[in-house]
Parts: C-alpha cells; structure tokens; sequence
C-alpha cells in the first residue's frame, strides 16, 4: 500500500538506463548498483531485460533492439508489490518535437501520441508474459510504474494498461517527462491510476512538449516541482548527480510532503492583454499561461469544440494551420475578440524572443508566422535536450 | 519632401540592418549550442585495476580476465593472471560528446572470469556520471576475488556525492 519513496523512485528511474546497451557477457545487475533500489526491490534479468522497438526502419531491420523496461519483485516493507522501470529512448524525440504530431487510438480508446503507442505496443507481449504469472500470485499487491523522460511517457501508458488488465493497485512516477495525450488521455488516466507522481524541474523543457492540445495527467491536479528556476535549459533535463540539477538530487527525499508542489495553470479565463506582452519571458510558466490565454479565446469565442474534434479526426491541413485559420476567423467576430487575439500573438512573440513584438495584422500568414516562431522556440529548446545525443 | 523621402527609403533600410544584426546575435546563440553537442569531453571508464584470483586459497594463474566497459558502446579487454593469480588493467577514459548533451548516458563497469566452465563476476557497477569516483578507484587498487565466495553487493562511501552511496557487485572482497 505504501509509495515508493522519491528517493527510491528516481533511483528506479535511473536503474532503468543501465538497460541501455546490451552487454555482450550478459551480466546484468540490474539496480545493484543503487543502495536503495537493492534493498527494496530484487530484479530477475536472466532472461535479459523487456525488449521493445523504436526509431528508424533501418534500427529495425537491424534487429537494434535494446531493453526497455526491468520488472521487479518487492522485499521487505515493498513485499507482494512490483515495480516496472521504464528508460527513455532518443529516438522517440522526433515525434514530441514535431509539429505533424501523428495521434492515434490507445489502449483506452482515447487519443494519445503515435510513437509512444507503437513502442509501448511492441513491448507488450513481453511485458504481459513476465507480470501475469507474477501478479497471479499477489493481487493485493501495488504495481509501481517508473520512468524518466520519454521513459515517463511510456511509464504512464504501462500503468493505464495495467490497471486495466490485471485489477492491481497501481501507482506511477514520473520525472521530466512528456506530455502523452490529448485531454481524454489525461482525464481518463488520472482517474484510472490510483495515484500519479508527475516530478518536474521549471527549467526542464520536456515536460512542455509536446504543446496543447496535449495535456499532463493529474488532470488540472499537480506536479511534484524538484526545482524552481527562471529560463528553460536542457540541461535540467538530466538525471545524473553530476548534472546540474539533476533529477537524483533533487528527488533525494524520503518524503513526498516535503516535496514543493505546484497545481497546474488554471486553463479558465486568461485573457491576455496586448499591452502587458512585455511581462512574458520564455519560461515553462509562460508557455503554460500563452496556452492557456489560447484555450481561454477559443472557448470565448465558441470555437474550441470545434478545434478539439478537428484534432481529434485529423484535417488535411496541419494542426496550426486549422487553429491559424480559425483565430484569423475569431479575429474577424468582435473587436473585443480581435484585441484579446492581438494580446496572445504579442505574449507568443515576447516568449519566443522575437525582437519585434508588434502585431499590426490579424491575417492567417502573420498569425501562423507567429505560431512558428513559438512553436519553433519550444520544441528547439526540447529537441536539444533530448536528441543532441543521438 | 525630399528629406522625408530619403527618411522613407532609409527606414527599412535600418531595420533592415537591426533585423540582421539581430539575426546574427541570435543564431550565434544557436550555435553556441549547436556545437556544444560536437564538443568532446572526458569519461572515465574504468580506473587502474590490480587485483588477484584465488580458488580455495590457491591462485588462479593463466586464466583471461575480461573487462566490459559499457558507455554508448561496448570497449572489452582482457588481462592474463600470472604465476601467482595477479592481473592489471590500465586507466580507460575516453572522448565523447554526450556529456554535453541532455539526455544521461549509462556507465557501465562489469569484470568477469571464466574458469572450469563457470563465469565469475568478480565487478559489476553502473551510474550517470562520467567522471570518476574517488572511492572506487582505491578499491580496484587491490581486489582480492576468491571464486568460492558467493556474489555480494556492497554499499560503499561516495566521496564526491556522499548522499549517494555506490553500490558494487561481485565475489571480490571489499571490505
């Protein structure tokens, strides 16, 4: 019953990396090497770890799949409770730093993103043969899913899943990681989970992509906030004790009440005023408040409906195209709407650094020039974090 | 008129310019990032490694030691004991450029022994970091592995991260 620890959950998280390259003697120790991980949970990986795959055709054809998660038996105060520790992969970056973001049906028929679906979908089978027989013998037991970054996406599809198929308690933690669906997802999963620990650094930019219409799950709840800091920088999205922040030091706490949170950005009434575009910079708060000044005109101007169920189907055009488009159509309503389009276009120009802030036209090509720039500035910043490695 | 006109043509103009000027202050920022990514930086694989196998109090001579060092890709050597069970590995560091980058990198650190059709893991270690430990490399200066014992792991100080104490796996006594 009890919740890991966050220092036993980002260590977990951790472990999860030691899975990333296969080892040609076939001697894993997985989480031995982590005091805390080692004493609460016993990992069996004789069989090596839960492969899945990812990325290109040509990673496919060859057969470069590595391990993606590592099932654990808990000992001691976690006895009859499991853990699943979920690592990233680079080469799902592409598809949260792209603005042709493909949706499609998952697991609980809600929209969720392509790529994280079609990793989770090819580890599956795997998954599901080792956790049956393990959780046939303890159903009382709580599954504790674990990830950091895209490991955290993948992390929070497994927990939907599990809870679904096997009736078990489960709990999921997060760190640094990305948004995985659209507002169905969020809702039904908060729900669905029995508790969710979303663990975040103000100036880690994974967690902001990809943009609205993907929405975190706790539903409008909050998110375990590790470290407070103006700018974003991708830097903060590392775990390693070395780095700065880093993810182990800030969640080495053996308390979740001690833990600063934060309730996510009330997406009602932000009506942004063009003469205070100037007060925006290009943080993880602003991004939120300019998405949110965005669903607030939508729904004002009666569209957002609308917008929700054209990204829902998928329309010819891009998705900023349909919503560049339909502000141009907003603006042309009211001049009261026309205005709080122009305040949200100066905020959008202030947070993506642009050196003029001035709107003087409400046409479809200024304003998708101006979802460019942002949209261009936002996921810059993530794609650096994640894939400069690849 | 004139000079209002020649204002007309010059204004663009200057912003124009401003907006290059701009232009260049902002993409050097860019690339400044750009190529933080080829960058290259440090990472110490593995320490100096002098250590000796013994099976039941007798030394195990002329048996391959290997080493599995694991960042990004594989990096495998092996050591020869001698006449009295001793084998040295040399320092391994490499060059790489996913320090600077965002997303961590596993280090892994695995020393294994096959003798009389059984392999032995005599070290196994992991973590993030890619600078060395303190500790850790003062342990592999004198391993002692005895084959019979079973595999431990053992909790051991962290001097640069003392709230992270290292765990180290394997029959090689450290204590």
């Amino acid at each position: 019953m009890a919740t890991l620890t966050p220092k036993l959950a980002v260590q977990l998280a951790s472990a999860a990396y030691d899975i990333q390259k296969p080892s040609s003697s076939g001697l894993y120790r997985f989480g031995k090497s982590a005091p805390e991980v080692d004493k609460a949970f016993q990992f069996d990986l004789s069989n090596g770890p839960i492969q899945g795959i990812s990325g290109s055709m040509l990673a496919r054809m060859l057969k470069r799949s590595t391990g993606f998660a590592a099932v654990g038996k808990g000992k001691a105060q976690y006895d009859g409770d499991h853990v699943i520790a979920i690592r990233g992969t680079a080469s799902l970056s592409d598809g949260i730093t792209d603005a042709h973001i493909g949706l499609t049906g998952g697991e609980n028929n809600s929209l969720i993103h392509a790529g994280f679906n079609k990793t989770f979908q090819s580890m599956k089978p795997a998954l599901e043969s080792t956790l049956t027989p393990l959780l046939a013998r303890s159903s009382s037991g709580t599954v504790h899913c674990v990830g950091h970054s895209l490991g955290g996406a993948l992390a929070h599809i497994t927990a939907d899943w599990v809870k679904r198929r096997y009736k078990n308690k489960v709990f999921l933690y997060t760190f640094g990681a990305p948004r995985v669906g659209l507002d169905g997802f969020a809702i039904k999963t908060s729900n669905n989970i029995d508790r969710i620990f979303r663990c975040t650094h103000a100036a880690d930019p994974v967690p902001m992509v990809p943009l609205w219409p993907f929405v975190h799950a706790p539903y409008q709840g909050e998110e375990v906030l590790l470290a407070p800091g103006q700018g974003i920088s991708f830097a903060a999205h590392k775990m390693a004790t070395e780095a700065t922040p880093g993810y182990l030091n800030t969640a080495n706490n053996d308390s979740w009440r001690s833990l600063q949170t934060q309730s996510s950005v009330n997406h009602i009434g932000v009506r942004l005023k063009y003469e205070n575009r100037h007060q925006a910079s290009f943080t993880s708060y602003w991004a939120e408040k300019i998405s949110s000044g965005l669903i607030t005109l939508l729904k004002d101007a009666g569209y957002y409906t609308a917008v929700m169920a054209q990204a829902a189907i998928g329309t010819g055009l891009t998705f900023y195209d349909m919503l560049a488009r339909t502000l141009e159509a907003v603006a042309k309503a009211s001049t009261v709407l026309a205005e709080q389009t122009k305040g949200l276009l100066g905020h959008m120009l202030t947070f993506a650094r642009q050196a003029v802030t001035t709107v003087t036209e409400l046409s479809f090509k200024f304003i998708r020039w101006v979802f460019d720039r942002t949209v261009g500035a936002l996921y810059r910043s993530a794609r650096e974090a994640i894939s400069s490695v690849m | 008129m004139r000079i209002s006109n020649v204002w007309q043509k010059r204004l663009p103009l200057l912003a124009a310019a401003l907006s290059f000027l701009v232009f260049i202050v902002f993409s050097q920022q860019v690339n400044a990032d750009m190529f933080s990514w080829f960058k290259k930086y440090d990472v110490h694989l593995s320490p100096a490694v002098h250590g000796k196998i013994t099976f039941n109090g007798t030394p195990v001579a002329n048996v391959k030691v290997f080493r599995e060092l694991t960042y990004d890709k594989e990096y495998l050597d092996h050591a020869v004991t001698d006449s009295s069970g001793h084998f040295d590995f040399d320092e391994k560091n490499i060059r790489s450029s996913r320090p600077g980058g965002a997303f961590d990198t596993a280090k892994r650190q695995v020393l294994y022994v096959d003798y009389n059709e059984q392999r032995y893991l005599l070290w196994y270690y992991s973590t993030l970091n890619a600078s060395e430990a303190k500790t850790l490399t003062e342990k592999m200066q004198q391993l002692h592995c005895e084959l019979t014992h079973p595999e431990k792991t053992y909790e051991l100080p962290n001097h640069e991260f003392p709230d992270h104490p290292h765990g180290v796996t394997g029959v090689c006594s450290l204590d």
